[in-house]
């Protein structure tokens, strides 16, 4: 399943205009990455998955590669 | 020139930092306050400020209790008057939408409905008593949508914020256009086209009794179209005929269609001829003292309405769109005309402009239009009359009154017997353009007088493609082809009618001479076609080439 972590690479790309990704980046890593552009973040990817994370998924998931696993879940 | 500061604020989060107020943040400098805060903050005057505040209903709703906490009503009312005393602009949105069960209310009254009225009926005071304060009820917009589409639970418990994405577009919406409304003037002038604009069909051509305009079908549309051009203009615009017809037979609709919901006194000023709307609108202008860019063109003609916004883009052109059925509501939506500081001046406009208008007439050709007549690549065709297409050349005969320069007619079997008798010389006229293919438009019927002239029978060309001055290129390419023949001269006559005085000119202006009445008697002695300059007020014409005047057959010029 190499095709979503594609996705979410150039989703997270457009957002916070940066050239470097890894599964490990998280949120406060950089200053863009702040609380609301963080949302902003998983709004997009929702859209684009066309999934919706719930409440406490939206709370909790903060890296990365946690994003991607419950993307892979839905 | 400084950008205008929005100072937002607003009952719960807008995420402000969200890329949906990127475009609006371009224009404006905005600032936003802490959400939930809406006591005064800085009430010093920054010039060039707007105030905005947001206000839920579902923001302040006690809900255990059932009611809203009268507290912060008290504080918005208070913070609200603060303010516009101060003479600021504030813009207030609201929306009163919080979840229901609509089956409870059944029984029972609404608590906060009721509390929520009393709010609304003073701030509705207020907006009519001070002209810096504008109220906006979003769930005007909102409806649209569907309330569920505009709030999302799930924003809320992650973010504090009510609305999902399409939401926050909504009201970035909002904001910008009120805000360009207030900065903005409104348009003053409607211009508006006649046939199949004002009713369906055309009137120089169906006549009055056939026009569609009424209470059924089609007809219904027309009159509630005009039920909405009656409503604004008594909101103060005026209205302008700009219309390809014979003046007179507009006017006629206007006295005595009995189911004209406008009247004649409703129009301001008209330009009702057969001369380029582009010209008759800047004379308009002049005559109105009115800029260009208070004008807003309604036309259902898609060629008029691309030359509009080609030659002149002051001009606010409408895609009006071809579902006549959506024009009312698409007219009461148009924002251009609302004007959001009306004075008691306006309800007499009309009749202030009306004085001032007055007619002028010129017949000059502008640059422009020739250059627009160019760039739409006209590319007319001499069609052969056979089996195909006889039948439309009959129905040309029997259909077209405006430009039809004798208005003789002739059945199925009648153009046949023409067709087959070899000293008659007879075609049809094709036109396409960058606007698609009008089609076969155009017929000649010429009949043969003696071995060197030809009187031309028959010349129309059907209305939908006047103004193109293709009527000069025909005429070149009649002479072209009739020196094939080794015919070199042409008898024309002119026969006026109550509808085709479009036409009245055109062999005048090429360069025909009027024959005299004894050069007439000769021709009627040694011809065996019908007599001619029978009538009343007939009119003979001689032409050859070499008097022949073609102004405008540069527009069909391949470059």
């Amino acid at each position: 399943m190499k095709k979503i972590e594609n996705v979410v690479e150039l989703i997270f790309k457009r957002i916070f205009k940066r050239k470097k990704f890894t599964k490990y980046l998280k949120v406060g890593d950089f200053n863009e990455w702040d609380s609301i552009s963080h949302l902003q973040f998983l709004i997009s990817l929702e859209k684009k998955f066309k999934i919706k994370f719930s409440v406490s998924e939206m709370l909790e998931l903060k890296s990365i590669k946690e994003i991607i696993k419950a993307i892979k879940k839905k | 020139m400084k950008k205008i500061n929005l100072d937002i604020s607003s009952t719960s989060y807008l995420f402000d930092n969200h890329n949906i107020w990127n475009d609006i943040k371009k224009e404006y400098k905005l600032n936003f306050n802490d959400y939930g805060k809406l006591s005064s903050q800085n009430l010093n005057k920054i010039r060039n400020k707007i105030e905005v505040i947001f206000f839920l209903l579902i923001d302040v709703i006690d809900y255990p209790n059932n009611k809203i906490n009268q507290k912060i009503i008290d504080n918005i009312l208070n913070l609200i008057e603060q303010k516009i005393i101060s003479n600021q602009e504030v813009l207030f949105f609201y929306s009163k939408w919080y979840p229901k069960n609509y089956i409870r209310n059944i029984k029972t009254e609404d608590n906060i409905k009721k509390h929520f009225t009393s709010l609304e009926t003073k701030i509705n005071i207020l907006k009519k008593k001070f002209t810096n304060f504008y109220v906006i009820d979003l769930d005007e917009t909102f409806s649209n949508h569907g309330f569920l589409q505009i709030f999302d639970n799930r924003n809320w418990y992650v973010a504090r914020c009510r609305f999902s994405e399409l939401g926050l577009k909504k009201i970035v919406n909002s904001l910008s256009e009120v805000i360009f409304k207030i900065k903005h003037p409104s348009k003053k002038v409607l211009v508006l086209d006649c046939d199949n604009t004002l009713w369906g069909g055309i009137i120089g051509e169906d006549g009055i009794e056939n026009i569609k305009l009424g209470t059924d079908g089609v007809g219904k549309i027309f009159s509630d179209f005009q039920k909405t051009i009656l409503k604004i203009k008594k909101q103060g615009i005026l209205l302008v005929l700009a219309s390809k017809n014979n003046e007179t037979d507009v006017i006629d609709v206007f006295k005595n269609h009995k189911s004209m919901i406008l009247k004649i006194n409703d129009i301001t000023a008209y330009k009702i001829n057969w001369r380029s709307k582009t010209i008759n609108i800047k004379e308009l202008a002049n005559e109105l003292g009115l800029g260009l860019d208070s004008f807003v063109f309604w036309d259902d003609n898609p060629i008029e309405r691309a030359k509009m916004i080609k030659e002149i883009p002051e001009v606010t052109t409408i895609e009006v769109g071809e579902d006549i059925h959506e024009w009312p509501s698409k007219l009461e939506a148009l924002n251009f005309f609302v004007n959001l500081k009306p004075s008691k001046e306006d309800e007499n406009k009309t009749l202030q402009y009306k004085k001032r208008f007055e007619f002028i007439s010129e017949k000059k050709i502008s640059k422009n239009e020739k250059d627009y007549l160019k760039s739409i690549k006209l590319n007319p065709k001499i069609i052969k009359i056979d089996k195909s297409n006889i039948s439309r050349a009959s129905q040309l005969t029997l259909k077209t009154n405006q430009f039809n320069l004798r208005t003789v007619r002739y059945s199925l079997s009648e153009m046949k017997k023409i067709i087959s008798n070899r000293e008659n010389f007879s075609f049809l006229v094709s036109l396409q353009d960058l606007y698609g293919d009008h089609g076969n438009i155009g017929l000649i019927i010429l009949r043969r007088i003696n071995s060197k002239t030809y009187f031309l029978d028959t010349f129309i060309l059907s209305c939908r493609i006047l103004g193109r001055h293709l009527e000069t290129w025909i005429i070149k390419k009649l002479f072209d082809l009739i020196e094939k023949k080794q015919i070199i001269s042409l008898v024309a006559e002119y026969i006026p009618t109550k509808k085709n005085i479009v036409s009245k000119d055109v062999f005048k202006n090429h360069g025909f001479k009027k024959i005299s009445k004894s050069e007439i008697k000769k021709l009627n002695k040694n011809t065996n076609i019908p007599r001619l300059a029978n009538g009343n007020n007939s009119i003979l014409y001689f032409c050859n080439k070499k008097t022949l005047k073609l102004d405008n057959i540069d527009i069909y010029e391949k470059n």
